[in-house]
């Protein structure tokens, strides 16, 4: 894509000034709130605030099951990506590879099934889950997240790009399809299952309304909406609010360091359906 | 040739088991029904039997003889269904020679005072007159036997033999044939499964009725034995058990059906003395049949299925075969979760949506479109509506700064380090969570202490009440939003602007362009799949923001900053209107899918024209 160009030198190294000139102030604003997070959440006591404050950072520590809401929103995460990595896997294998009479109707059916609005299908979701007894407990938090349209719809896309050479080769030597799968696209498509998986752990980490009202109990809740029920019980620990907000951004700062390219990756590929 | 038969042979079972499936479960459920009524029926008889035995003289118990009397009398009450074995502690009275009653059974419904099974009938207790103590007990069978088909079902069943040896027989056949023969089939099938079902619901109903006539019976029994009960209709409510007694005026003998207060009734008229009219009034048993109309057209659909199966899988090449059923394999998780957690709400959501339905009210009466109405009608739901539009406008201003800066990073083409780490600073807002982003900007915010106020004051501008003021906290969600966004939009803008080819660009520099004249001629227009994408799905996205709202705000200061999205919550979960709550919720997907045609129809052009 670079291609040598000389009339450009002079200029462009202008441009490039200009550029860190006018985006490094824009990109210091963007991370300035976080600065702020952590340089509050370090204070014990914002130092703004005269009036005297017991020290209910350790206090609000106990009284709110921390580590529990830390320790839910990992169960909720990590088997909702193990359920979406593998559904999407298989049904994105069918839907790219295989063929079969009704795939496209059945795709158009899926995308309906993407395009239906969160909160619509909250309320029958939460009614659903009442039936079977299942508020408040972890297959109620998990079971109607498993499969993810948009993640079918990520593989699809990549495993379309994967040469057929290998496959046919594979078949020739008369593989089944569960074997082509699994030997053969699984391991290449290693990059994009790692997109996915990134993408909807942390969508399910910041995942809100659904935890809201499947869960009642704090036991229950992941990190976002015990965090979020806190501002009613400490209002004036700001310093514990922004401590919560620390340890619930971490884990996802943590892995946008470690695999911010499959960030990228993940919101290029789906802004290209 | 071994293959052709195994798949006929497999298509009659299926046929075999979509003819007896459907019938089996109706018999199953049909004996649940009669089962309801067997303990309607005792817990009656007992009741009866509280109000006409007299006590015995000098003690507090029943006159033994004379219940004996009234025990073995309601046998012979001209036109009662039921047939009870009645007991006095554990000893029987109607058949003397029926086997005691166990006495750890009665201990138990002592203990309990509810209706018990007993392997095969149901046992009510028999309390004492005061209603302290349980003397005794009412037992009362259920009708078994096989269930007498109607002719229509019999018919029904008849014609699914008949269509489904001919379909069998014709697998294998041409195309035409084999059409002409598989579509009576399935109608056929439909038949039978409304058939059976039909029976089912008039076998529900029949039992309602059987028990309003037989609890009449017994109520004007008691009324003529202990007159008493004739001006004080309400002492026959321990008859009466899930039924309710309203005066009544005098009517034909049958029982009827009809709405009381938005619930649907099965009511008799019981004539308590000469002029003395009451109504006895029961939620019908059929009313809770429609889930199993679903359930047997599902059973009676398993013959037609199979034949068709057979029939594809005979007439197909074995490599598309097995393709189709790998395909099949690998879908099936998330075509069953799909159907189970997406298909199935979706009716559900519907359903819900035209009954007044609320989780802590046990009625859930049919309301047609009355819910629809109410949301229209309201004007908070505008005024929400509303703002969700003007908070919608952060999307196209977030998106000309995204641009802009795609265009200042992105239109150098170097992606040095320092670049992308500019990137990922950008992007690092929209990869954390939202409740953690809420709660600093909520500090931020912060009228006396936020850092925001804090610059403001010094810079004599004074203190701003950003999420406290109703002016000014709508405004303070959006930037935030634009905060959160805009990296999004970068890196969307960024892939976009990579996939422009230079040579375009490089053509008009060398016709003379200015930046200014390349971007607006060249790389926005071809940019515009692009930005439509960012625009619909932005908006799309805006029209649904919850989380971020309810942390920050939780749609105050006076409702400033309540979306459509937390309105439909609230309207939920703190109001408890389901009914209300999805019937907003499926306007809200109209307006989206409407809002989304029109942006891509008004957008379409523009991107064609360019």
């Amino acid at each position: 894509m670079r291609k040598p160009d000389g009339s450009r030198g002079s200029r462009g190294s202008w441009g490039a000034w200009l550029t860190y000139a006018l985006a490094l102030p824009l990109a210091i604003l963007m991370i300035a709130p976080f600065l702020y997070m952590v340089v509050s959440a370090l204070m014990s006591e914002p130092d703004s605030l005269r009036h005297p404050v017991p020290d209910n950072f350790t206090g609000a520590l106990v009284a709110l099951p921390f580590g529990r809401f830390l320790l839910n929103s990992l169960i909720f995460s990590l088997a909702v990506v193990a359920g979406q990595v593998l559904t999407s896997a298989t049904a994105a294998y069918a839907f790219a590879r295989l063929r079969f009479p009704g795939r496209d109707r059945l795709f158009l059916a899926y995308l309906c099934a993407l395009m239906a609005p969160a909160i619509v299908l909250v309320i029958p979701r939460f009614l659903l889950i009442d039936a079977f007894g299942w508020v408040d407990s972890y297959q109620g938090l998990i079971s109607t997240e498993l499969v993810s349209v948009s993640g079918i719809f990520l593989l699809r896309q990549f495993f379309r790009t994967i040469p057929r050479d290998l496959e046919d080769a594979a078949r020739l030597e008369g593989a089944g399809e569960w074997t082509i799968f699994w030997r053969v696209i699984v391991p290449l498509a290693r990059p994009a299952l790692a997109t996915l998986a990134v993408l909807a752990f942390a969508d399910q980490w910041r995942s809100f309304m659904w935890p809201l009202v499947a869960t009642r109990s704090s036991g229950m809740q992941p990190l976002e909406v015990g965090i979020a029920n806190l501002e009613g019980v400490y209002h004036v620990s700001w310093s514990y609010q922004m401590a919560a907000a620390v340890a619930a951004v971490i884990p996802l700062m943590v892995l946008y360091f470690v695999a911010h390219r499959y960030f990228i990756r993940g919101i290029e590929q789906t802004a290209r359906v | 040739m071994t293959a052709f038969t195994r798949w006929r042979a497999g298509a009659l079972v299926a046929m075999a088991a979509g003819a007896l499936l459907p019938l089996g479960l109706a018999q199953r459920v049909r004996g649940r029904y009669e089962r309801a009524l067997a303990a309607r029926e005792a817990t009656a008889a007992a009741g009866y039997l509280t109000i006409v035995t007299p006590l015995a003289r000098g003690g507090t118990g029943y006159d033994l003889p004379q219940l004996l009397i009234r025990a073995r009398a309601l046998e012979e009450l001209p036109g009662f269904s039921g047939r009870f074995e009645i007991y006095h502690a554990t000893a029987p009275l109607v058949r003397a020679t029926a086997p005691p009653l166990a006495a750890a059974t009665l201990q138990r419904l002592r203990r309990e005072v509810a209706v018990r099974w007993t392997g095969e009938a149901a046992l009510a207790p028999l309390l004492d007159r005061e209603g302290w103590d349980v003397v005794g007990a009412v037992a009362a069978r259920p009708a078994a036997g096989i269930w007498p088909l109607s002719p229509w079902s019999l018919g029904a069943l008849l014609l699914l033999l008949v269509a489904g040896t001919q379909t069998v027989g014709a697998i294998g056949k041409p195309r035409d044939v084999w059409r002409q023969t598989v579509r009576p089939y399935g109608l056929v099938a439909v038949l039978f499964g409304v058939a059976v079902f039909a029976d089912l619901r008039g076998a529900a109903g029949d039992a309602t009725d059987r028990w309003l006539y037989d609890t009449r019976l017994l109520m004007q029994e008691a009324a003529a034995r202990s007159p008493e009960i004739r001006s004080a209709p309400a002492g026959l409510s321990p008859l009466a058990r899930g039924a309710e007694i309203v005066p009544g005026d005098s009517s034909p003998s049958t029982a009827w059906r009809r709405a009381a207060g938005g619930v649907l009734k099965a009511a008799v008229a019981v004539r308590l003395a000469p002029g003395r009219w009451v109504e006895l009034r029961t939620p019908p048993a059929e009313a809770g049949t429609d889930v199993w109309l679903p359930v047997m057209l599902g059973l009676a659909a398993l013959g037609p299925l199979g034949a068709l199966l057979a029939a594809w899988s005979t007439g197909t090449a074995p490599r598309p075969r097995r393709e189709t059923v790998a395909a099949w394999g690998f879908l099936a998780p998330s075509v069953l979760h799909l159907a189970a957690f997406s298909f199935v709400p979706l009716l559900v959501v519907l359903y819900v949506s035209v009954h007044h339905w609320s989780p802590i009210e046990p009625t859930r009466a049919f309301v047609a479109l009355a819910n629809y109405g109410h949301v229209v009608r309201d004007p908070v739901v505008w005024s929400a509506l509303g703002r969700t539009l003007l908070y919608a406008l952060y999307v196209p201003v977030s998106m000309a700064l995204a641009l802009g800066l795609a265009v200042m990073i992105g239109g150098r083409r170097r992606s040095g380090a320092a670049m992308s780490v500019l990137r990922a600073l950008f992007l690092l807002p929209y990869a954390s969570s939202v409740v953690a982003v809420a709660l600093v900007w909520q500090w931020m915010y912060h009228p006396d202490f936020g850092l925001i106020n804090q610059l403001l004051t010094r810079a004599r501008l004074g203190p701003v009440n950003w999420l406290g003021d109703p002016r000014t906290a709508l405004g303070a969600v959006m930037l935030v939003s634009v905060w959160m966004q805009l990296g999004y939009q970068l890196t969307v803008f960024l892939a976009g602007l990579r996939a422009i080819p230079q040579p375009y660009l490089d053509a008009a520099r060398v016709d003379g362009a200015s930046a200014w004249q390349r971007f607006w001629r060249v790389t926005f227009p071809l940019l515009s799949p692009v930005t439509l994408f960012v625009l619909v799905t932005g908006i799309i996205g805006a029209f649904q923001v919850f989380a971020l709202v309810m942390v920050l705000t939780g749609g105050g200061p006076l409702g400033a900053t309540d979306v459509i999205v937390s309105r439909i919550y609230r309207i939920g979960w703190e109001l408890l209107q389901f009914g209300d709550a999805s019937a907003l919720a499926l306007l809200l997907v109209a307006v989206l899918f409407g809002a989304t045609w029109a942006q891509l129809k008004l957008l379409d052009g523009r991107v064609e024209h360019a």
